[in-house]
């Protein structure tokens, strides 16, 4: 559920100042920010420490915020695409694209294969395997609903990269699910 | 257009509108998505931490994760909705400039939004403190006894009973006493602020079984639904023959679905007379089945009681006829309204007016047959397949897959419900939701209030089972449900919300159409074997007894509940919108509603000639500028709109410092064989010998009626009991003698109006 605009502008003012307006802030986009962090890790205890620095270093900087006529959460976001970025660079993904098509059944119709829930983790295995802007992109926009302008501020890309990245990210995953190469056969 | 589960994206449509395959790979991840649940004790704690250090005011300086506050400081977390205050998860005290000097003290209760009223406090030292003399400085507002127990450095506050629900506490610890066994002593009082969930007191740990008994057959299809004075219909009863041989002229048709089933009776045994379509069947806590007309494809009781029921009933048309119908005298039918299209469920939105619904229209028709078009669902975008009590919120299932919608009737909003696919259930006061949340495996149960897009998993005894046909009570303090294990084993669970404590477990032979009693005390279903439908009934052990309280209309109760919440809105400011929507013209409750409400509860209603009166304690917690929570008494009274009931007068008291003393959670009154009692329930463990001479009942015209009180410290709850009670408004008065253990008075003397039935 989305803050009305001017209220929100008024509650990050306020919380520059105020704890309290500054903990209403956490209550509203801990879920998001969380839910994010938590599809492009996929790990509980890497999640809660990426989730905290992102809300410590929102903290610490939003006196220097100021509202840009995108959501207070594209910020947020921003800083949580960086903060997941250290962390992959801290440490290995612990999926890889082998052990996602290792596992697939080949003689289910492919596209079937990935409405299985029991596949939704090779699904997102897929994305994990993408290129970073990609993987973001592709997370921002079917993990979390967001307008293709939104990720464009929160990746610092014109709209027009992002629909790249995500039609680039969405052939990549087929590519690692093995649809494409099923669908060359059927025809 | 592409649909996936409900989900539609305009730009991915757009964007690979000539590449199918990857909007349909685009589908499908995202219906793939986690299922994500953060730890709740993470959420909270990192807020404590954060607040903390943004309190302190070292958030840009970059110092994170541990801070110091200064002497009998207080770093308060935001308030929320129905939520506690929050003071500082670590409170540092340094007494001089060496370290073995210093004292710390945690408590894992701080920053915690809405602790477990059955939950301990520990305080936490950094350093072995002086046992004795720190428990001596012990203080907790509102009193309650607790006994103290230390793990290592920790002290274990265990309050004797247990905390009260939705209420503020502050556990003090004065200076003097925190000694440590080192010399360290502290600068300032240690003072933990949270505040408790409104969660009920825990069932019993060993579930009961039911014991159902059998009250009669039943056709196929229909539903269950419970009279307000306790008997049980079925809309597709059957009648054994012996009900039927001189049959009742009410019985104006028989439907078509229901199967006459030779072999069951009432008893379970066998008859040589098979059972007979009976439509609409009574079937009383004692006595024989009836029938009470010709089967409806709805029905509903009035708020004002009796056997005054809405039915919709085929009009012989491809269509319904809506009829109300009485019985306690002699009995009239009026016509309402011929629905060209059948009517699948309808609500009585006050006294004179039904709220109904076809699946894809919501229409209302009042008494006076004036009529209402209030909602059209567009076209593919799912059926109405349930409506609240009250009628200002229904249930749209979803066309395909999961996340039906709750639909906010009046404002024409719609809210997903997580993982919603099959009906839901909404309590008989219309104010809380729950159903399967199909997304995730197993299904889960959630429920919410309505409206506030909070749902709540409800834990199950089996968290490996799959819950199915929920179902709650009238207001929302219990569900029944199916649990159904890995081996497809099912039980009928009977549980108390929001805790999910189990009530009672039966095996019943594949149970369908639960139902509960509005007071929760009975439990009714369809048992179905290859002998047919039997309609059992069980006494649901540890409910409430069998008893009627005021009949508040349920659409008043739901704008009363709405209204409370409206007023505490968001961030110490009221929701200026849902206040003006839910008042009547003239009435600016956003100018009369105090400021930074953090909590709001309803007291006590009662029914007044021209509607509903309400009485309403309005919190302002502690925080940094006012560290004492101030209270307001509110008096809110609610009449009957053109579009529900509205607000048309608030009263609210001047704010006040919280006095020190036992406070009055809430009064409920009920009424069962000609006694009234009124249950009044206290945040603060009493002296019992103070209870009975404080309390006292008057009439509303003023005359003292004779009553008794007892008191049960377990609950912090005093039960009058008065027998041979008016019919109407009582007045409670509680004088300010009455004192909690500590000694402690009722800060002035308390008064407030209740209703009674008789």
């Amino acid at each position: 559920m989305t803050l009305p605009r001017a209220y929100e502008d008024q509650l990050v003012e306020r919380a520059k100042q105020d704890a309290d307006a500054f903990g209403e802030l956490y209550d509203h986009y801990f879920g998001q920010i969380y839910r994010f962090v938590f599809s492009r890790l996929r790990d509980q205890e890497a999640a809660e420490d990426v989730t905290s620095e992102v809300f410590f270093k929102a903290l610490r900087a939003i006196g220097r915020y100021k509202p840009s006529g995108h959501p207070f959460s594209a910020w947020l976001y921003q800083i949580s695409v960086n903060a997941i970025n250290d962390h992959y660079r801290s440490r290995k993904p612990t999926s890889s694209l082998d052990s996602a098509i290792a596992v697939a059944d080949p003689s289910r119709p492919v596209d079937d294969r990935v409405v299985d829930s029991a596949e939704a983790a090779r699904v997102w295995a897929a994305i994990d395997d993408l290129p970073p802007q990609q993987r973001a992109a592709m997370t921002l926009k079917l993990g979390e609903d967001l307008k293709l302008a939104q990720i464009g501020e929160i990746l610092g890309k014109s709209e027009g990269a992002v629909k790249l990245l995500i039609h680039r990210g969405m052939i990549g995953v087929r590519l690692r699910l093995g649809i494409v190469v099923a669908v060359e056969e059927q025809r | 257009m592409s649909w996936m589960g409900g989900w539609f994206d305009p730009e991915l449509e757009d964007l690979f509108h000539d590449e199918p395959e990857l909007l349909e790979t685009a589908q499908r991840v995202r219906a793939a998505r986690p299922a994500v649940e953060p730890d709740p004790r993470f959420q909270n704690r990192l807020r404590a931490q954060l607040v903390a250090e943004a309190a302190s005011g070292r958030g840009a300086r970059g110092v994170r994760r541990w801070w110091r506050l200064g002497p009998a400081h207080f770093a308060w977390g935001g308030t929320l909705v129905g939520a506690a205050l929050i003071t500082a998860t670590v409170l540092t005290f340094v007494s001089n400039h060496t370290v073995d000097r210093t004292v710390t003290a945690f408590s894992q209760l701080s920053a915690q939004h809405s602790v477990s009223p059955n939950q301990v406090i520990t305080v936490a030292f950094n350093q072995p403190m002086n046992e004795q003399a720190v428990e001596a400085g012990v203080h907790i507002q509102p009193a309650i006894k607790v006994s103290f127990s230390w793990k290592n450095n920790d002290l274990v506050i265990s309050p004797a009973y247990h905390l009260s629900a939705n209420t503020p506490y502050i556990v003090t610890i004065a200076q003097t006493a925190i000694k440590a066994l080192s010399g360290a002593s502290a600068a300032a009082d240690i003072n933990i602020a949270f505040g408790t969930a409104p969660t009920p007191p825990p069932g019993p740990v060993a579930p009961p079984s039911l014991n159902p008994i059998a009250l009669g057959s039943n056709g196929t299809g229909g539903s269950l639904l419970y009279a307000p004075y306790g008997s049980l219909f079925s809309t597709v009863g059957l009648l054994p023959q012996s009900a039927t041989a001189s049959p009742s002229p009410t019985v104006a048709g028989a439907p078509s679905t229901p199967s006459a089933n030779p072999t069951s009776t009432p008893e379970g045994g066998s008859s040589q007379a098979p059972d007979v379509p009976g439509g609409l069947v009574e079937y009383p806590s004692s006595g024989t089945p009836s029938s009470f007309g010709s089967s409806p494809s709805a029905a509903a009781f009035s708020p004002n009681g009796g056997r005054y029921l809405a039915l919709a009933i085929d009009d012989g048309n491809s269509g319904s006829r809506i009829i109300t119908e009485r019985s306690d005298d002699g009995r009239q039918r009026v016509t309402l309204i011929d629905s060209p299209t059948p009517v699948t469920a309808l609500t009585w939105a006050s006294s004179d007016r039904i709220v109904y619904t076809d699946g894809t229209t919501i229409n209302s028709v009042d008494v006076s047959k004036a009529v209402a078009l209030l909602y059209t669902v567009p076209a593919g975008s799912g059926t109405i397949t349930a409506l609240a009590a009250g009628g200002s919120y229904a249930y749209i299932a979803p066309s395909s897959g999961t996340d039906g919608s709750l639909l906010d009737v009046l404002r024409g909003t719609e809210q997903v419900l997580k993982g919603a696919a099959g009906d839901v259930s909404f309590s008989g006061d219309g104010a809380t939701v729950a159903w399967i949340d199909e997304s995730v495996h197993p299904a889960r149960l959630l429920t919410e209030t309505v409206g506030q897009n909070a749902p709540a998993v409800l834990p199950m005894p089996d968290s490996t089972a799959s819950p199915s046909d929920v179902v709650l009570d009238g207001k929302g303090n219990e569900a029944a449900y199916i649990s159904t294990d890995s081996s497809g084993i099912a039980e009928l669970v009977v549980a108390q919300l929001p805790s999910g404590t189990p009530l009672a477990i039966e095996s019943p032979s594949n149970a369908t159409q639960l139902t509960l009693s509005a007071g929760g005390d009975q439990v009714a279903f369809i048992s179905n074997s290859a002998g047919g439908a039997a309609i059992e009934q069980a006494t649901v052990p540890g409910a409430n007894p069998n008893v009627s309280g005021p009949q508040i209309p349920p659409g008043a109760n739901q704008t009363l509940q709405r209204f409370v919440q409206a007023q505490v809105g968001h961030g110490g400011q009221p929701d200026f919108v849902a206040l003006e929507a839910l008042s009547a013209a003239g009435v600016n409750a956003a100018a009369i509603t105090p400021p930074d409400l953090s909590r709001a509860y309803v007291i006590s209603t009662y029914l007044v000639p021209q509607g509903v009166g309400a009485s309403i304690e309005l919190i302002v917690d502690p925080n940094a500028g006012h560290t004492t929570a101030r209270v307001a008494l509110e008096t809110v009274m609610l009449a009957a709109g053109d579009t529900g009931y509205v607000v048309t007068s608030v009263v609210p008291s001047p704010l006040r410092d919280e006095s020190a003393g036992p406070h009055v959670v809430q009064v409920s009154p009920s009424t069962s064989g000609g006694v009234t009692t009124l249950k009044v329930s206290f945040d603060s463990d009493l002296n019992p010998s103070t209870v009975a001479a404080a309390i006292s009942v008057l009439t509303e015209s003023g005359s003292t009626l004779p009553s008794t009180a007892v008191y049960n410290p377990d609950t912090r709850t005093a039960t009058v009991t008065i027998a041979n009670a008016p019919s109407g408004t009582l007045i409670l008065n509680i004088a300010s003698t009455l004192a909690d253990f500590e000694g402690q008075t009722l800060a002035s003397s308390f008064s407030t109006k209740v209703g009674a039935s008789s």
